[in-house]
């Protein structure tokens, strides 16, 4: 009698068991169906986490490139390029959000840029890069906010448009069929600038390059 | 063994969670621009002597001694070399004092200066005191002559010593 008490227990709840574990698959497959659904079609939703289609366009306000520019006499030692002289990069996005931006440049410029030159002595000249950013609505480096660059390497968060005082914004629109991110839009200035040291090298023409890499919300990684 | 459905639950919404972050984490791609840094270097200005002035006696008449830096063959000579075809100017103190080394007698010395981006003497142009009009040759060379004339009439014997200065510089 006990025995059959302890089997009758031990089916009712094996039973309840597999009825859990059948109810548990069911959920577990319903939600892996959705997390499949939304993988693939997320790009038809409003997703008020994701900054969906807004852009962002960089331009070169200056001409050419940063160049240190008059005549630079071999070992002649440090030639300077100040901010009112800075290469200009005008950032164009929704106004009420953040941009991070990260900047990366070669510490040595090398003759002819040729790879082959880098750790020469003669043909190779150390390159300090600065940098800064405007976003008072103007382009103005009396309104320059300087970045800290440690070895070439800075970045930078701020709001294309600075809040003056202000408290923030409503939220932008999210995207939508209707949406015209040209009517929420600002542009915030970023300065490049920096100082050379010429040592005892080859005449000759010393070229590097400065990368910059912005996105919505925090800076990218550095590389 | 009967398993928590509670337990079972919790845990699947938790992979549900982590499962559709990667569906939340899709932000704008980085906008990315590269710009250039250049500098040109030039080599600096080097002037080497060729040729000290040979004042001899044949070059003395009334008491006048003259050497013409065009035709006379002991005039001084200097190259300049720097940057190929490039503008440059050269200054000059044109009078100087020389100073006789046992009494201070003092002369006066007027320099001439030519020059030429050949290396021929005799086609040399007169170069003012600060002329800016110059320019390295191809191979970035310069050729001077240097001349002058001093009044002996009242030169004492002994040596007369001087200094000849003369800067160049890129423009």
């Amino acid at each position: 009698m006990l025995l059959c008490k302890c089997l009758t227990k031990l089916v009712g709840e094996l039973r309840v068991t597999v009825e859990s574990i059948s109810k548990v698959l069911l959920i577990t497959i319903t939600m892996m169906f959705f997390v499949l659904f939304l993988s693939t079609t997320a790009h038809s939703q409003i997703n008020f986490g994701s900054f969906g289609p807004y852009t962002i366009q960089l331009t070169d306000i200056s001409i050419g490139d940063l160049s240190f520019e008059g005549f630079i006499i071999s070992g002649s030692g440090e030639h300077i390029k100040e901010l009112p002289d800075a290469f200009i990069i005008e950032i164009e996005g929704v106004k009420y959000l953040d941009v991070g931006v990260l900047i990366t440049a070669d510490v040595e410029l090398l003759l002819d840029g040729n790879i082959i030159n880098s750790g020469d002595p003669q043909k190779s000249i150390t390159f300090t890069l600065e940098a800064a950013y405007a976003n008072k609505g103007q382009q103005n480096t009396g309104d320059a906010e300087f970045i800290t660059v440690i070895t070439n390497v800075g970045d930078a968060r701020f709001p294309i448009l600075a809040r003056q005082f202000q408290p923030p914004g409503p939220p932008p629109p999210p995207p939508t069929e209707a949406f015209d991110q040209s009517a929420v839009e600002d542009a915030s200035y970023l300065y490049l600038y920096g100082k050379i040291n010429v040592g005892n090298v080859d005449a000759g023409t010393y070229t590097g390059n400065i990368n910059i890499s912005v996105q919505y919300d925090n800076p990218p990684a550095s590389p | 063994m009967i398993i928590s459905i509670r337990k079972i639950l919790i845990f699947t919404v938790l992979i549900f969670l982590l499962s559709i972050q990667s569906v939340f984490a899709q932000v704008s791609e980085p906008q990315n621009v590269s710009i250039s840094v250049s500098a040109q270097v030039s080599s600096a200005i080097e002037l080497f002597t060729l040729q000290t002035v040979d004042f001899r006696y044949e070059d003395v008449e009334f008491n006048v001694l003259s050497v013409d830096p065009i035709s006379n063959p002991s005039a001084g000579k200097l190259v300049a070399r720097g940057m190929p075809d490039t503008g440059m100017r050269i200054s000059f103190i044109q009078n100087r004092e020389l100073v006789n080394v046992d009494t201070n007698h003092i002369l006066f010395f007027e320099f001439v200066v030519t020059g030429n981006v050949q290396d021929e003497q005799e086609s040399a142009e007169l170069i003012s005191p600060d002329n800016r009009d110059l320019t390295f040759n191809e191979e970035g060379e310069f050729y001077i002559w240097v001349g002058g004339r001093v009044d002996l009439s009242t030169a004492q014997p002994g040596s007369y010593d001087g200094d000849f200065n003369i800067e160049i510089e890129y423009i």
